[in-house]
């Protein structure tokens, strides 16, 4: 497959930098009436010190709160009042806010993130509001919910000195322990224009909005305390680390985590191929194999965190009932084994790229997806136009590249394996 | 936490204040009813180079009882070989061209690159008109329902979904059907192909291409399905509207060591898709808990209680029989006044009329959503289709902004009394119920409890 398939796919955008350091992205595209805004902050969970995990996540709640000019419980009003919608997330990497509004709304939207920039606003009812919802998130993803613990079960023991070593919903004490100081100097800290990139995509004058971002984020002032670039090193893995984690479960699960390298390494390309391998489509080897051939698994789910530092690549299976775990784990293994004693095949490797093909046009889908990619190719590599080439990359991973990179990575001296076992026996009602 | 800066700006005090709201264009469609009565629904849109089929079959809902699950299984053995090609094969010839393609009991599903689209029509068609419905694949969904029904006792929400399907609609209508290990084994893969061969016909479905793509060539390459899907007539069925309880009820599934329950507040109501009251009706509801953070719902229990991260309720409209369901997830100590308060809410907005300012806002928010949703090509597929069900008037989405902009208070107030009963709805939970049975009968003295498996059968 040639890339030259794409060149009619190519995402138009230009950018800038303020004075103050925001980076601008806009991209145009008239052809709905809408916009989406978004920031993104260049602050995770891995920015948090050792005794206030979960703090960037809160924070992303507290940022709704409200600001100097937007009372408590107001700022969604505004935008749902306009006929947009907002949201948030935060990754162990950044925080990322957005809003999708009417194309009537350019402005409204830019006083709103400056708002946020500028001046946030929280106070202690605030807080104590936000700590109890951010309580019962914890209870609904992770406690409540089958497997919810996995990740965090598997980077605690995946790492012992990197802060990817927990979750990035944290620990409910450290938020029960913070500060009024705790906040301020995080707010002084990371949300600053110099740590942030602005995008707008859709529907608006170039010139205004250029007009608008320059009114509303210019004379914000730049962040002028240094951020923190020296996280600690990750030693390898002296070898697999094994363990056995008791849930509120009725079929057991194996899950294998490798410790991969960072995002733009370049063997990050081969082995995000080798998990569309294992596991993408039904007829993926592990697919095939553990669910539909052998019947050993339920379901099969296999990922690499594409991180900013060192990460992992899961393979998650759910067994069977009555499947013993030891052998789904021996199954998966031999799985990985291929990988490494056997080149994959012309046509299996001619699906993974039509694979990849496909995956990258499903990216341009919506305004809000681009408006993140374009984000997070600035806030990782400083490379927004890789947008457009990154799927290069992709393409010039090799057959042998495939193997090298199984090699290399998939050996269980560099793993960690968990066992998810049911907390009690279950009855046959 | 206290702002950092003042910086002499007053132009920030006030919002900034916005131009017209844009023109909404709903986009073009075109329909075609095939020879065999197949009705070809297509939206062009050139943006992507990928072209997305569904096809939907459109019989009435059967009741399927000891049964339960007989479509589900259907619809999901039917892309599971055809006489010419194992599972094996369909699978790999899908995801060779990088498509994807799943079969449920609603229909075929799908999309692939325009380059790949003859592939992928040869194989969806393949499907359709030459399914085997092997007993061997048949036997591999039925390994798979059977671990799946084992983990439900350990999904809160599966469970809390079942309770409420079997106390909603009552033991003769559809709607109530939940799998159970019990009905997976009186499924056999003759009575699929039973139900596909009766209830799957040209002349009660719909197809819709929405993409990149020519219409003439399309039309050619359906060839195989207009001369060999034939049309029968396909029994119509109508179920009876399910009864109000004359109190709320209680229904309880007991989760022992829960850290939370999962909270619904449920009832069956008659809505259909053609009734003009929807329009007041979804206002109504989206006041009430819709919205991100501005619904009764959402602004009483998380943003003012921090009970929960999460409640909503929705009004869904439809054909057979409409529901009213409020939703949260909160933590066990605070289940009783998250129920109360929940009630609370639905009192709120029958008695009190609406404040303009929660009006207004619900129905920009709407007018927006609208808009926002016409991003994505495929809405305008299922609206089309939307309308040709359920005989909607053309114009129907055309002037659904304005039907909206022109809703009122009281209309708003006069929808809740007709949609939302506080007092004769499901009250159903998934909780720890001996740390809450004392505090549930104290608060609901008049509602009776009843309790329930993790399929929503009565124990």
């Amino acid at each position: 497959m040639e890339a030259a398939a794409h060149g009619t796919l190519s995402i138009q955008f230009m950018e800038y930098d303020l004075d103050n350091g925001l980076h601008v992205i806009l991209h145009q595209d008239r052809s709905t009436p809408i916009i989406a805004l978004s920031v993104m902050y260049h602050v995770g969970s891995k920015n948090e010190r050792s005794d206030r995990t979960g703090f960037a996540h809160f924070f992303e709640h507290l940022l709704f709160e409200g600001t100097a000019n937007i009372p408590r419980g107001q700022y969604d009003k505004y935008v749902e009042r306009a006929g947009g919608t907002l949201n948030a997330n935060t990754s162990r990497d950044r925080t990322y806010y957005y809003e999708i509004m009417p194309s009537n709304q350019l402005e409204l939207g830019l006083w709103l993130e400056s708002e946020r920039m500028l001046h946030a606003k929280v106070d202690q009812i605030g807080i104590e509001t936000q700590r109890s919802v951010v309580k019962e998130e914890r209870k609904q993803r992770y406690d409540n919910q089958p497997y919810g613990t996995v990740l965090e079960e598997t980077v605690k023991r995946a790492y012992t000195e990197h802060p990817y070593r927990w979750s990035v919903i944290g620990s409910m004490d450290h938020l029960d322990a913070a500060t009024e100081e705790d906040y301020r100097a995080f707010y002084e800290k990371y949300y600053v224009p110099n740590n942030a990139v602005l995008v707008i995509a859709g529907d608006f004058d170039l010139d205004e909005a250029r007009h608008h971002v320059n009114r509303f984020f210019a004379d914000i002032p730049m962040g002028t305390e240094a951020i923190e670039n020296n996280r600690p090193v990750e030693p390898p893995l002296s070898g697999e680390i094994r363990d056995i984690v008791y849930d509120e479960i009725d079929l057991p699960a194996v899950l294998q985590a490798y410790r991969i390298p960072q995002l733009g390494h370049p063997d990050m390309y081969a082995l995000d191929l080798i998990s569309k391998l294992l596991s993408e489509g039904e007829s993926s080897r592990m697919h095939r194999s553990l669910v539909d051939e052998s019947q050993m698994a339920l379901a099969v789910y296999n990922f690499p965190m594409m991180l900013e530092e060192p990460g992992l690549m899961l393979t998650f299976c759910i067994a069977n009932m009555q499947v013993d775990v030891h052998k789904l784990e021996k199954a998966m293994d031999a799985e990985i084994n291929k990988l490494k004693e056997n080149y994959i095949s012309d046509h299996e490797f001619q699906k993974l790229k039509n694979q990849v093909e496909t995956s990258f046009i499903n990216r341009y889908r919506s305004l809000t997806g681009i408006g993140e990619s374009l984000a997070s190719y600035y806030t990782y590599f400083k490379n927004t136009s890789l947008i457009n080439s990154d799927i290069k990359n992709y393409l010039n991973v090799t057959i042998d590249d495939i193997k090298r990179v199984s090699n290399e990575y998939l050996n269980s001296s560099n793993r960690v394996v968990l066992h998810y076992l049911p907390k009690v026996t279950t009855s046959s009602e | 936490m206290t702002s950092r800066y003042t910086l002499n700006q007053k132009f920030r005090t006030n919002p900034p204040v916005s131009g017209p709201f844009p023109a909404i264009n709903i986009g073009n469609f075109d329909t075609h009813v095939l020879p065999n009565g197949l009705t070809v629904i297509f939206v062009e849109n050139r943006k992507l180079p990928k072209v997305a089929f569904q096809l939907i079959i459109n019989h009435d809902p059967i009741r399927e009882g000891s049964h339960a699950g007989l479509a589900d299984l259907a619809g999901e053995l039917l892309s599971r070989g055809t006489d010419s090609r194992t599972k094996a094969q369909i699978d790999e010839a899908i995801d060779y061209v990088g498509a994807k393609l799943q079969s449920n009991r609603s229909g075929i599903f799908g999309s692939v690159l325009t380059k790949y689209q003859s592939d992928f029509l040869e194989i969806f068609q393949d499907i359709l008109l030459n399914a085997s419905f092997p007993i061997e694949e048949f036997n591999k969904i039925k390994t798979r329902n059977k671990s799946r029904l084992q983990t439900v006792r350990t999904e809160p929400s599966e469970m809390a979904y079942n309770l409420c399907s079997r106390v909603t609609y009552g033991e003769t209508h559809p709607y109530s059907d939940v799998l159970t290990p019990e009905t997976l084994e009186n499924i056999t893969p003759n009575a699929c192909k039973n139900h596909i061969v009766e209830n799957w016909r040209p002349n009660c479905s719909y197809l819709a291409v929405v993409g990149d793509f020519d219409k003439d060539s399309i039309l050619r390459q359906l060839d195989p399905i207009i001369s060999s899907w034939l049309p029968i007539e396909v029994t119509k069925r109508k179920y009876a509207q399910p009864e109000l309880p004359e109190h709320t009820r209680i229904c309880i599934v007991d989760r022992p060591g829960a850290v939370q329950s999962e909270l619904r507040v449920v009832y069956p109501i008659d809505l259909h898709p053609s009734n003009p009251s929807r329009i007041s009706a979804s206002v109504m509801n989206h006041i009430l808990g819709g919205g991100a953070f501005s619904g009764y719902l959402m602004s009483n229990l998380r943003e003012d209680k921090g009970f929960t991260y999460g409640a909503y309720s929705t009004l869904h409209v439809d054909h057979v029989c409409a529901e009213f369901k409020a939703v949260t997830s909160v933590g066990t100590d605070v289940t009783v006044p998250a129920a109360e308060e929940i009630f609370k809410e639905m009192h709120r907005i029958r008695n009190e009329p609406v404040s303009n300012e929660h009006l207004v806002l619900a129905k920009n928010s709407m007018i927006g959503s609208f808009a926002r949703s016409l991003e994505n090509p495929q809405t305008l597929a299922n609206r089309v289709l939307n309308m040709l069900r359920f005989n909607l008037p053309q114009d129907f989405y055309h002037r659904f902004a304005d039907n909206l902009a022109r809703i009122t208070s009281d209309e708003i107030q006069q929808s809740a009394n007709n949609y939302i009963f506080p007092d004769r709805a499901y009250l159903c939970i998934v909780c720890d119920y001996e740390v809450l049975q004392k505090e549930l009968a104290n608060s609901f003295p008049e509602s009776s409890v009843s309790r329930f498996d993790h399929f929503g059968r009565p124990l």
